[in-house]
């Protein structure tokens, strides 16, 4: 419980940063390549915060699941999100913003592409809608991993071109981010029963 | 993170993390691995524990113990592997392992 509230009050502190970030260049605080570098630092942040935690929240490891094949998809998603983010402090760090933001939007990409592909086998039984407590703790996360997978892959496609149907793209995603989690949702909240008395 | 290095310092403790990447492991099946008293395994089971490094579950009549680290942990346990063995001597391996 310690770790997840840990994960949690630092992937809240990085969100608000960013939108401190988004709000000081809207007021022509910083200019707009500070701010994108900004950004693609606090998004490389929060890949290293959330993979480093993956692995301890256990998220795969549900009745059902090899204990063993979870583990290893568990470690494999933690280091891959860790190096990413590290990558991105130091394609933001380092490189002209332009380059650092293909860069970084072909890195993040890889990255989700080939998190998903592991996991694609034993996600199905991690989402359970037991009311158990470990349960209860094990849905929590997937709603926070999958905020965190909505902000990268937006942060994705929004760096790797400023053209105007990029935009649109995102706006679109944004919607459709939100009907996954609704249907999310429904699926892993325990239905209640009502008893008449 | 004090806990989390008190808990890497040691040898036997660090050598239990190794064994339970492999699988989640019983009590037993741990303390079989070390020659060592069952109450100092239960010692460093619960140093462990308090670090967060390793969950245990009742199963029957056995306790089975999982890894819980992240990976910053995992990267302090291969740094402690790294250059803490290299400074242990064979007599100490042998104590430890009891081979």
């Amino acid at each position: 419980m310690k770790a997840l509230k840990l994960a949690l009050a630092s992937f809240i502190g990085l969100v608000l940063a960013a939108a401190a970030v988004a709000l000081a260049h809207r007021g022509g605080l910083i200019a707009d390549g500070g701010s994108r570098r900004a950004l693609g630092l606090i998004v490389g942040l929060l890949a290293i915060v959330t993979g480093n935690f993956l692995p301890k929240l256990r998220l795969l490891s549900a009745p059902g699941n090899d204990p063993v094949r979870a583990a290893s998809s568990e470690w494999f998603a933690g280091w891959t999100l860790v190096l990413t983010g590290i990558g991105y402090v130091a394609f933001f760090g380092l490189l002209p913003v332009e380059h650092a933001r293909v860069a970084a939007a072909i890195l993040g990409s890889a990255a989700i592409v080939a998190i998903a592909f592991n996991w694609a086998g034993l996600l199905r039984k991690a989402l359970s809608p037991d009311p158990g407590p470990l349960a209860r703790q094990r849905r929590m996360m997937i709603y926070l991993m999958f905020a965190f997978v909505f902000i990268f892959t937006q942060a994705c496609v929004v760096f790797f071109s400023s053209a105007p149907w990029v935009r649109e793209l995102a706006s679109w995603m944004s919607v459709g981010f939100s009907m996954i989690f609704a249907v999310l949702y429904a699926i892993l909240e325990p239905r209640r029963t009502c008893s008449r008395s | 993170m004090n806990l989390v290095f008190k808990a890497l310092s040691d040898p036997t403790r660090r050598r239990v993390l190794e064994l339970l990447k492999e699988r989640p492991m019983s009590a037993g099946e741990l303390a079989d691995q070390f020659d060592v008293s069952k109450p100092t395994m239960s010692g460093h089971f619960q140093v462990l524990r308090e670090a967060g490094l390793i969950a245990s579950e009742k199963q029957g009549k056995s306790v089975m113990y999982q890894l819980r680290m992240s990976v910053l942990e995992d990267a302090m346990l291969g740094f402690a592997q790294a250059f803490g063995w290299s400074f242990e001597n064979k007599k100490r391996r042998k104590e430890v392992f009891g081979k």
